[in-house]
């Protein structure tokens, strides 16, 4: 007998609100489109900082960072400088799948790695770094391989040629597809799955999408259109019983300037390293008063916090609002680089407040901050062509809990809709 | 002394300590040909190398194969083997195939191709689970497992051709290796990688017993540096054993306090039922060693573990950094 009320979820991430919009009129995704139709379809705020870890952690959650404590893909080990990725271990708020009695199927959620015990299936998304620990029940494992089931695209491959970074972007989905259709078969009463090639293809190529006559127009499209293809059986095999919940992490858009927060606070005398030739964070030196972690995350270097802090609690608000001028006044091009210099108590709240950063910071339209120590000037263009959105991510929902949905829905509001 | 123009075969060179041995003769400029079947032995280990060095993937138990590639060689190191007890109990022909007559046949070829000398790695199994510590070359043998029982017979080969046939062998018994490229899964240490790898993903710990357990850990590099001084020595030390081990034992518990300190971390421990079967002390009488090859491990535990944990958190970094766009 099939359970009533099952709930499916379906990420996308980092998929922007009107390029769904956009994509589901001109019928490359149609499936989505009759969904739009029939269900509530809503921009969704992202996390701050707009990055996949943090916005799913919350999707997962429903809790802020100063609460679940993901603040970003890297952090500092407590009291060092060494930089380590924190992960599901890290992650103090329970899942909702812990939460509730029936079985989940769980696939390739961002930052769930390593896989715990759970009643259910769940294989881990970005970054699982060992195979043996994405996977729950490992018996599942060599169908796994057998399937060719792969955790990402290798996304260095890009920097070689776009080409072969396409061709492996297309075997990671299908792979995922394959897995997808093998799971469904389960018994469930929540269903999530998330794609997560659609960030890793508009990173590289938003601008195949914004131009139509791009060499890779239509590769862009056919991505989205056999992930469509998944939601239209998703569609057809749901009863009116049940609820499909449709969302991304954070939004898109396009790049114009890759902008170095930490060559700024270095050449503004906030950040000193020891040895300019090996620029780590484990080499920060003493008269250092602040450092940024990825994307945009400030952080003092507060005297008893660090191993070579310098910051006084006496000096830490005038130090602040030098860093909040400074950015407020940054410009390139003529052009403000940043929309909003966030403090941690306007957007935190929680147990966890402390290990959160002091100052988060959002770019403007086109300015893609980053906190990378190796770069030698302030504002350059990579290989990227699209860049992390806070503002446009998208909610769509349909079924019986449309009323749920909140007016201006983040993502730590996602888990009240699944009630 | 080791000559430059000589060719070394390593087999097993794609394994843990075949693939470090590999390193260190590459980074000596020599001249080397991997013999791999690439079972339990990885690609991966041989990255960047492969413009390096000669491969020939083959299996030890085809005899033809080993002959074509033992020509040319002047030293064989002779890593191969499938170094898994609980596998030998499962399937005990299989071990003995390729651990006792694939070691054979790579005698039999290397005699046929005039080989000068072969390095066998041997293994403290061999000495059972006797309770006298340390462990020294003159006790008696006392194999418990297929796997031991197919090591030993392995020494007993290459001591048969030194003294029936006039091939140089010097057999190395090794201890509890650990290092960079080690699997996990390895029953030997295992546990070292699957510490550290608790370490960075900032997973609990499981203890089999109460921890204070030891063993005669040894880095990797020291056993490498065994190799190629049992490959230099005089041909006196043909036939002859030696314990290669740093001689000193380190209880878990002690790992674990040096692991907390360089990670800065401190993890919850789970100590969990000791495993049955599981010897409770291990430690290598090291003074043959000494004496004879004039040889001494040189990393102390905290330093080869310092350095394993660094492999580990690179290792991992390029992962990250691979999936991270
Ligand atoms: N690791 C230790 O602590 C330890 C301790 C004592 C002895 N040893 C011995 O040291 C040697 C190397 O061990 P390791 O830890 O590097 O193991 P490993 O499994 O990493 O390496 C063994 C290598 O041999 C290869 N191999 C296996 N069967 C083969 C076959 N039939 N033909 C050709 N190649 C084959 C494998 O592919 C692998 O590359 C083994 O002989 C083992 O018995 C190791
Ligand atoms: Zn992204």
């Amino acid at each position: 007998m099939r359970k009533e009320k099952r709930i499916v979820i379906i990420g996308l991430d980092g998929v922007p609100y009107r390029l769904l919009k956009g994509l589901a009129e001109k019928s490359v995704m149609p499936n989505t489109g009759s969904i739009i139709k029939e269900g509530i379809f809503r921009k969704l705020q992202s996390s701050i900082p707009e990055v996949s870890s943090v916005a799913w952690s919350s999707v997962i959650t429903g809790a802020n960072p100063g609460e679940h404590g993901i603040f970003g893909f890297m952090d500092l080990a407590p009291g060092t400088y060494r930089l380590r990725f924190p992960n599901f271990n890290d992650l103090k708020k329970p899942p909702f799948w812990n939460k509730i009695k029936g079985k989940s199927v769980i696939i390739n959620v961002p930052s769930t790695y390593p896989v715990k015990e759970l009643n259910g299936i769940h294989i881990s998304g970005f970054i699982s770094p060992r195979v043996e620990k994405s996977v729950y029940p490992a018996t599942l494992l060599p169908e796994l391989k057998e399937l060719d089931y792969r955790v990402d695209v290798d996304s260095s491959k890009a920097h070689k040629s776009l080409e072969l970074f396409l061709a492996d972007l297309d075997k990671t989905l299908k792979a995922r597809i394959r897995t997808f259709r093998w799971l469904w078969e389960e018994d469930w009463e929540i269903f999530m799955l998330v794609f997560t090639g659609t960030d890793r293809l508009m990173h590289f190529l938003w601008d195949a999408y914004e131009d139509k006559n791009h060499r890779y127009h239509q590769d862009f499209l056919s991505h989205f259109r056999q992930i469509d293809e998944v939601i239209g059986e998703v569609k057809s095999k749901i009863s009116n019983q049940d609820s499909l919940i449709m969302l991304s992490d954070h939004g898109f858009e396009h790049l114009d300037k890759d902008i170095y927060i930490n060559h700024l606070l270095r050449r503004e005398g906030f950040l000193k390293l020891q040895d300019v030739r090996e620029p780590t964070w484990s080499n920060i030196d003493h008269p250092t008063k602040a450092f940024a972690l990825d994307p945009a995350r400030i952080y003092l270097n507060l005297k008893n916090k660090y191993p070579r802090g310098a910051v006084e609690p006496e000096d830490k608000e005038g130090i602040l609002r030098d860093l909040r001028s400074l950015f407020n006044s940054l410009e390139v091009d003529n052009k403000k680089v940043i929309r909003d210099v966030y403090r941690k108590e306007e957007i935190y709240s929680g147990l966890l407040l402390e290990q959160a950063p002091d100052l988060v910071l959002i770019g403007n339209k086109g300015f893609n901050l980053k906190a990378t120590l190796k770069a030698n000037k302030l504002a350059d263009k990579g290989i990227f062509t699209g860049k992390h959105t806070q503002d446009d991510a998208f909610l769509l929902v349909k079924g019986y809990n449309i009323t749920n949905v909140r007016e201006n829905p983040t993502v730590s509001d996602v888990v009240d809709i699944m009630k | 002394m080791i000559k430059d123009s000589q060719l070394y075969l390593v087999t097993g060179g794609a394994g843990f300590i075949g693939c470090n041995l590999v390193r260190r003769l590459v980074a000596l400029g020599k001249k080397i040909r991997i013999f791999d079947n690439f079972s339990t032995g990885k690609r991966e280990n041989l990255r960047n190398l492969h413009r390096k060095i000669e491969i020939i993937e083959g299996d030890l138990r085809d005899l033809a194969l080993v002959m074509e590639a033992t020509k040319k060689v002047k030293i064989i190191f002779h890593e191969a083997a499938l170094p898994s007890i609980s596998r030998s109990v499962i399937a005990p022909n299989t071990t003995n195939d390729v651990n006792i007559t694939g070691t054979l046949n790579l005698l039999q070829a290397a005699r046929a191709n005039g080989v000068k000398r072969l390095i066998y790695a041997s293994s403290s199994s061999v000495y059972g689970n006797s309770p006298k510590l340390p462990k020294d070359e003159k006790m008696a043998t006392n194999p418990i497992s297929p796997y031991a029982v197919s090591k030993l017979a392995g020494e007993g080969y290459c001591q048969a051709f030194h003294h029936i046939y006039g091939l140089e062998t010097v057999i190395l018994r090794y201890f509890n290796i650990f290092g960079p490229y080690q699997d996990p899964a390895s029953e030997y240490s295992g546990v070292i990688a699957k510490f550290i790898n608790a370490f960075l993903d900032n997973a609990p710990l499981t203890v089999y017993g109460d921890g204070e357990q030891s063993r005669d850990f040894t880095y990797v590099d020291d056993v490498v540096e065994a190799n190629l001084t049992a490959a230099s020595c005089s041909s006196d030390n043909s036939g002859e054993i030696f314990n290669v081990a740093r001689g000193k034992m380190v209880t878990l518990n002690q790992m674990i306090e040096i692991l907390k300190a360089l990670f800065k971390q401190n993890p919850k421990v789970i100590y969990t039922a000791p495993r049955p079967g599981d010897v409770r002390h291990s430690l290598a009488e090291v003074s043959k060693l000494k004496e004879r090859l004039n040889f001494l491990a040189k990393a102390s535990f905290a330093e080869g573990l310092k350095k394993t944990v660094q492999w580990y958190e690179s290792k991992r970094r390029t992962i990250e950094d691979s999936r991270l766009p």
